[in-house]
């Protein structure tokens, strides 16, 4: 009876994911299909220029389509386990929902925002449209980082179910699925504010390019840094053992806790960098805005890092 | 098709004869051969350019010319100036890709780019020169001195974010790679496994085409063009002039 269970579960885990990635990347060509619609009739001329846009940034936005479905293809192939440890894998694969699903979904809708603001960019300055599909191509490739680290963690998971010795252990892999699915909201939230001011301002003021993708490189590492240390507390509680309960609710609470610490960070320097990248698109006092916001964003981190310093004393405390 | 069938991968084991019998030293036969077609085929489209441009005046050396030149614009709009280096470097990793990433278009190969080993190699080759041309530009303490920019205390999180950079840039390329991999095998698989009408409605109704159009040729340019711009981005980055020198 339970193995019917796990098996049900497994399932409608996959099904769900699938379900997840498919709204959010839908949800995103979507807005991008009728973002070129409107910039071509904007700037009937640009049509050449618009269409390049259009099948960069769909082409980008289907890679967490793909790695979701590789991913649940390769939970679907598996050897199968036999006896009680199926229960125990199957209940590992179902954290595929949240390791592939919830950031799938997530960077399906934030992925959309950047090209939308690029193809408009694109129907004001057609001439300038290489630099502004650079842009575009650099932040929307960042945006995806959280579903690569998500199918990291799937493969870690794939290779480690079938050897697991208690149910204990399925939790803890569910916990260290659930710190990097959760994790990652916050920070693409904000990522994708901060990516739609970018290609906005660069369409704006082209003599600021250089600038303008300097300052994007540099806020998004430190926005996209929340993630980093999802992916770390992920990992960490992945190797920790998991011997007694009490152990694991340590784990899992580690998990939760650097998962939610990372939800207002991640937007409010996300809404920050946004800000000072209008400021860019005018302005001649570059040096000191950029310095600023780098600052204000250093010390947005901090409240994550402290999520990791709770996270640390909660995985390796006795 | 199995489960067994899609991730079954024959090896070889050359230091199995001196006795080391780890998995490490395992080496994967497709991936070798594969790309070693690769770089054979490269020396010998450099060989037959070099045939073409006797007479500067027909139409291939024309059209290598005007690759060299997209590629060498590329290169002066994102760093700002021409440097030979930089041009050789990312004009060459994006060839690579490419060729990698369509050489299943030839019959019993496989994408080298849908084993990690390949990717990671070429994420680690793509840091270790953006790392380096960083040094060159700003000297030792230059470098240096950009980690523990705008405090001390971010030393840690740029030393990580630079290694999460290589593993986000190698697992894009790997996982796209070898989701193309795996739904173009089931395809065939669901192809040959069915009756003689499966295969006559795969080839009349363009679905064929339309797979290999969009999952290798498609997936893998843009893939190349992802990583290769990337690897541009942030060499540029690296070598950019300091505001306050």
């Amino acid at each position: 009876m339970i193995v019917e269970a796990a098996i049900l579960l497994k399932t409608m885990a996959l099904i769900a994911t699938l379900i997840l990635v498919i709204v959010g990347v839908a949800f995103g060509q979507l807005r991008i299909g009728k973002a070129a619609l409107i910039a071509h009739d904007m700037q009937p001329q640009a049509q050449s220029a618009i269409a390049r846009t259009t099948i960069i940034s769909m082409g980008i936005s289907e890679t967490a389509c793909i790695l979701a479905l590789t991913g649940i293809i390769m939970v679907l192939f598996k050897q199968p386990v036999v006896g009680v440890q199926e229960v125990f894998a199957n209940i590992a694969y179902s954290s595929i929902v949240f390791a592939l699903g919830i950031s799938g979904l997530c960077v399906g809708f934030c992925s959309c925002l950047p090209a939308q603001t690029a193809l408009y960019s694109v129907a004001r300055q057609p001439f300038f449209a290489n630099k502004i599909i650079n842009v575009m191509l650099i932040t929307m490739s960042i945006i995806q980082t959280p579903v690569i680290f998500g199918f990291v963690i799937t493969l870690l998971i794939s290779l480690q179910a079938s050897t697991l010795a208690s149910v204990n252990e399925a939790y803890k892999l569910c916990a260290a699925a659930w710190c990097v699915g959760i994790g990652s909201i916050g920070p693409l939230v904000g990522q994708g504010l901060f990516a739609q001011s970018a290609c906005f301002v660069v369409g704006l003021n082209r003599k600021n390019y250089t600038q303008i993708l300097t300052f994007a490189l540099l806020s998004q590492t430190l926005i996209e840094t929340p993630i980093i240390i999802a992916l770390l507390v992920s990992i960490l509680v992945f190797s920790a053992p998991a011997v007694t309960t009490a152990k694991l609710i340590a784990l899992i609470a580690a998990a939760v806790c650097q998962s939610i610490c990372n939800f207002m960070p991640g937007i409010a320097s996300g809404r920050t960098s946004a800000t000072a990248c209008r400021q860019l698109g005018g302005a001649n006092n570059t040096a000191s805005v950029t310095g600023v916001s780098l600052l204000a964003q250093g010390l947005l981190d901090t409240f994550a890092i402290y999520g990791l310093l709770v996270s640390i004393l909660l995985i390796y405390g006795s | 098709m199995s489960g067994s069938d899609l991730f079954h991968h024959e090896y070889w084991a050359p230091f199995k004869f001196f006795g080391f019998s780890n998995d490490l030293l395992l080496i994967n036969k497709n991936v070798v051969i594969a790309t070693w077609v690769v770089l054979a085929i490269i020396v010998t489209c450099i060989f037959l350019v070099r045939i073409a441009f006797r007479d500067k005046s027909n139409v291939v050396s024309y059209l290598i010319i005007s690759v060299v030149e997209a590629f060498k614009e590329l290169v002066e709009q994102n760093i700002g100036f021409f440097n030979f280096n930089h041009f050789c470097f990312i004009a060459s990793i994006f060839c690579f890709i490419v060729l990698c990433n369509v050489i299943s278009l030839i019959p019993f190969l496989e994408e080298p780019t849908s084993d990690l080993n390949t990717t990671l190699a070429l994420g680690l080759c793509s840091f270790v020169y953006v790392q380096a041309s960083g040094i060159c530009a700003h000297g030792i303490g230059g470098y240096l001195k950009e980690f523990i920019e705008p405090v001390f205390l971010m030393f840690p999180l740029h030393v990580v974010g630079l290694l999460a950079n290589i593993v986000s840039i190698s697992f894009r390329l790997f996982g796209n790679i070898l989701g193309g991999f795996i739904i173009s095998n089931l395809y065939v698989g669901s192809l040959l496994g069915g009756r003689w009408f499966t295969e006559v409605f795969g080839m009349m109704s363009g679905l064929n085409i339309i797979v290999t159009l969009f999952f290798t040729i498609f997936e893998g340019f843009i893939q190349a063009f992802v990583f290769s711009m990337l690897s541009l981005t942030y060499i540029s980055i690296a070598v950019a002039p300091k505001e306050h020198e």
